[in-house]
């Protein structure tokens, strides 16, 4: 048997191999996959038109539906499309349903907090950004409307098994250095493509001392230089995680055969990290805080949004850098928190008040401004720095805009000094 | 899938994502027309993908850089280029949700071929024979590999069309 790594043996287990290899074309049963608002008024429709009108999904609990994109409705067809999902729920008796109301959020976000994401897993979503649940050992990927109307019907979908590269970070990472600056260092390093279908999987004492939510972050951005999936270890602060999350899960943790071959390898030194910046319009796009400080960027927005950076830890971030402090003059601060569940830990630890005291704005939870459909739309030549996870032009609503990508700390100091800082 | 292509010849560089093929601040869509008349607007190119006037593109295939297509799942990214007249992208790399979607859905076929095209080409008759596997530029062949395992599913307009012929299934 070819030695495998975590993820060939994640997508053997769910294709009923004992082993596979690499470039191998399997078709792998689906352990939990979702779709949200944007996307599911047109799969039901698709649904029932392609595969008859009482056509049933293939397991209504290995499926999840949220209310992220477009909530609160932007417009008609938004609440349209959001009583489509109402519909579609209950037709098809699907419970892991989370409309804009007591419980919802970014449907990553949603997906780990609601324990639906265990290690072992193949866990497919209707969104790039899938590739989150990594963090937790599973096999997390994003697939399009048509992938996901199928995988519905039949619960299973055709992967080719990637190449994997390794990505090593070992030691103690700097005082306000994060995950989302080891991630910015590795885009600037490896570029959109640097991981074009491969796996990235991240290794080393760094990742294993990770905060749960950081592995998130980590993992989620993986996207960015094109990988097919991002992946880790089980970690301790994973496992505590999960047993808060699902607590009567059985895990089934995988590791990767230590005779593995690697496509390619990478080796980074915590120690020798620093805070980074993404400038428009690429995420890898990428300079040091020490560069970027010496250019004086100033930004008129603060936004601390997303399923990379909107996380209870990273919002607990900002408000240890703010101190109520108020932001600088003509800057506006926007904090969306990413789930209904962060925002009420954010009252439980007393993280609302300082942050009005400093002049933020919180928003509902949601994706918001994040991909520009609405809330938070940038005006021409408006430049704002965000914990977010994409710079293109235009995605945040205005392509005569600028979006610089930076960590949580990084935000909340360049909101204290209108300019990007650290 | 139609086996012969012909039409006027689009550019784009590298690393064209998904946003400024459909831009979230469309979001939601009107319909079909809507989708097309939006399709690369973010993308800066003289003349653009979309003509103005028409709501519709001139152009038939697109060649591309590396990673077309990267960034988010969306489908409308595929849809708007097909719906506003766009049948083949041939780029250098594509970002693999948008090739999946490209075979998945049937509408827009993806093909991979290390190019030397540059934006000279814009405007330029080619023709594509799928059958063959040969593209057509100024009188010069190009051919290009086949699908491997997703033959299947291209010959077959698409992953729903060649599950229900496999599986037996549905309507
Ligand atoms: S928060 Fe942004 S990146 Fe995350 S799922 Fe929503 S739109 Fe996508």
């Amino acid at each position: 048997m070819p030695a495998q790594s975590m993820t060939h043996k994640i997508l053997a287990r769910a294709a009923g191999k004992e082993s596979v290899a690499t470039g191998e074309f399997l078709e792998a049963n689906v352990d939990m996959c979702f779709t949200h608002d944007p996307v599911l008024e047109s799969l039901r429709e698709l649904f029932y038109a392609e595969f008859g009108r009482d056509a049933k999904v293939f397991d209504p609990d290995k499926i999840a539906l949220f209310q992220d994109h477009l909530v609160p409705a932007k417009d008609a067809i938004s609440r349209r499309l959001a009583l489509a999902m109402d519909n579609f729920a209950a037709e098809q008796q699907i419970k892991n349903y989370y409309p804009y109301g007591a419980n919802f959020g970014v449907c990553h976000i949603m997906m780990c907090e609601q324990g639906h994401v265990l290690p072992n897993q193949v866990i497919l979503g209707t969104d790039s950004h899938s590739v989150t649940y990594g963090a937790f050992n599973a096999f997390g990927t994003g697939v399009g409307l048509v992938d996901m109307l199928n995988v519905f019907l039949v619960g299973k979908l055709w992967f080719r098994v990637p190449e994997v590269i390794e990505v090593r970070v070992d030691g103690q990472l700097p005082p306000n250095v994060l995950a989302k600056d080891i991630i910015l260092r590795l885009l600037q390093d490896i570029g959109m493509d640097g991981a074009s279908g491969k796996t990235i999987e991240f290794t080393g004492s760094t990742i294993d001392q990770l905060s749960a939510e950081e592995r998130m972050t980590l993992c989620n951005m993986t996207v960015e230089a094109g990988a097919k999936n991002g992946i880790m270890a089980l970690s301790d602060n994973a496992r505590a995680y999960l047993a808060r999350v699902a607590p009567n899960a059985t895990l089934n943790p995988v590791t990767t055969d230590p005779d593995f071959e690697y496509c390619q390898q990478l080796h980074y030194k915590a120690e020798d990290m620093q805070a980074m910046v993404a400038y428009p319009h690429r995420p890898d796009n990428v300079r040091t805080i020490t560069q970027t400080k010496d250019e004086h960027v100033p930004v008129t927005q603060i936004y601390v949004g997303s399923c990379t950076g909107a996380k209870f830890e990273d919002i607990q971030v900002v408000v240890d850098v703010l101190q109520g402090q108020k932001v600088a003059k003509g800057v506006q601060l926007l904090v969306v928190p990413a789930s209904t569940n962060i925002y009420r830990r954010m009252a439980e630890h007393n993280l609302i008040a300082p942050l009005l005291d400093s002049g933020a704005v919180i928003e509902s939870p949601g994706c918001k401004a994040c991909y520009g459909a609405h809330g938070g739309i940038l005006g021409d030549n408006e430049s704002c720095l965000s914990t977010t996870n994409r710079n293109f032009r235009g995605r945040m609503g205005n392509p005569n805009s600028f979006v610089y990508l930076a960590s949580p700390y990084v935000a909340a100091r360049s909101a204290l000094n209108g300019y990007i800082t650290d | 899938m139609q086996t012969l292509i012909q039409g006027k010849a689009f550019y784009c560089g590298d690393f064209v994502d998904t946003d400024v093929m459909s831009p979230g601040r469309f979001e939601p869509y009107e319909g079909r027309d809507h989708l097309a008349s939006i399709a690369l607007i973010d993308y800066q190119a003289e003349p653009p993908f979309v003509d103005p006037k028409t709501k519709n593109s001139p152009f038939t295939v697109i060649f591309a850089g590396r990673e077309f297509g990267c960034g988010s799942s969306r489908e409308t990214a595929p849809q708007a280029l097909a719906y506003a007249g766009a049948k083949v992208v041939i780029a250098r790399s594509f970002a693999r949700i948008f090739f999946r979607n490209c075979v998945n859905m049937g509408l827009l076929l993806p093909i991979i071929y290390d190019h030397p095209f540059d934006e000279a080409i814009v405007g330029t008759e080619v023709s594509v024979d799928v059958e063959q596997r040969v593209f057509t530029v100024k009188g010069q062949e190009y051919h290009f590999s086949d699908f491997g395992p997703l033959t299947d599913i291209i010959q077959a307009g698409g992953l729903t069309q060649y599950n229900k012929q496999r599986l037996g299934l549905g309507a």
